[in-house]
């Protein structure tokens, strides 16, 4: 079912479709695959070098 | 960023993502998908491929060559941005599974870097010999190298 239409900054067209809502689109396996490559990871440095460049590329802009 | 994309249906959770590719083969129905992978870390996993009729998952084995490259990649560009004005904290993870793909993912970063830079930190990310993400050899992206995977997350 189609309901809200809105576009985006660079002119897409986006349809909401809530008959997408909870539809696995995703193979399980792949999913868990992914899960495994992350697993323990910490990304708190490139956390940290994302909050340090938000603020330079927005006084750059 | 006035490159001609396809219209795209949206989930109203921001998760699921479908448009239909118009080429050489006629009509076919892609989907992209985000998946939380790591909540601790805030990370999804974004897949990317043609829907399969029968089960209606995502394929990200198939290369359909419809003929549209440009405009499919500026399209899943779009929904990128999409989902990221509703999950900026949160930090999306792509690559690609075979070479077809694996070069598919580079060429998105490189084709857009110049637009995609402006909105969002791009890390460049290697895998190591048990198929797990290396922070060590990971870094931030570079043009002239070509990685297993990309991180993104958004700044502006």
């Amino acid at each position: 079912m189609e309901q809200e239409v809105r576009f985006t900054r660079n002119g897409a067209k986006i349809t909401v479709d809530t008959s997408l809502d909870d539809r696995p689109m995703l193979n399980p396996k792949k999913v868990e695959e992914a899960r495994k490559m992350f697993a323990n990871v910490d990304l708190a440095p490139l956390r940290e070098y994302s909050r340090r460049m938000a603020p330079s590329k927005k006084k750059t802009a | 960023m006035n490159r001609e994309k396809y219209e795209i249906k949206a989930s109203s959770s921001f998760l699921r993502y479908e448009f239909d590719s118009i080429g050489k083969y006629g009509i076919i129905r892609k989907g992209i998908a985000f998946e939380l992978i790591n909540e601790r870390e805030n990370i999804y996993n974004l897949a990317f491929g043609d829907i399969d009729q029968v089960t209606k998952y995502i394929n990200d084995d198939v290369i359909s060559n419809n003929g549209d490259l440009p405009k499919v990649m500026a399209t899943i560009i779009e929904a990128i941005f999409d989902f990221t004005n509703h999950f900026s904290d949160s930090f999306v993870f792509f690559k690609g599974l075979d070479k077809r793909r694996h070069y598919f993912y580079n060429r998105i970063i490189f084709d857009y870097y110049s637009i995609f830079s402006l909105s969002f930190n791009i890390f460049g990310m290697i895998l190591d010999e048990n198929e797990k993400i290396s922070l060590k050899q990971s870094e931030i992206y570079r043009k002239d190298k070509e990685y297993d995977g990309f991180l993104i997350r958004r700044i502006d």
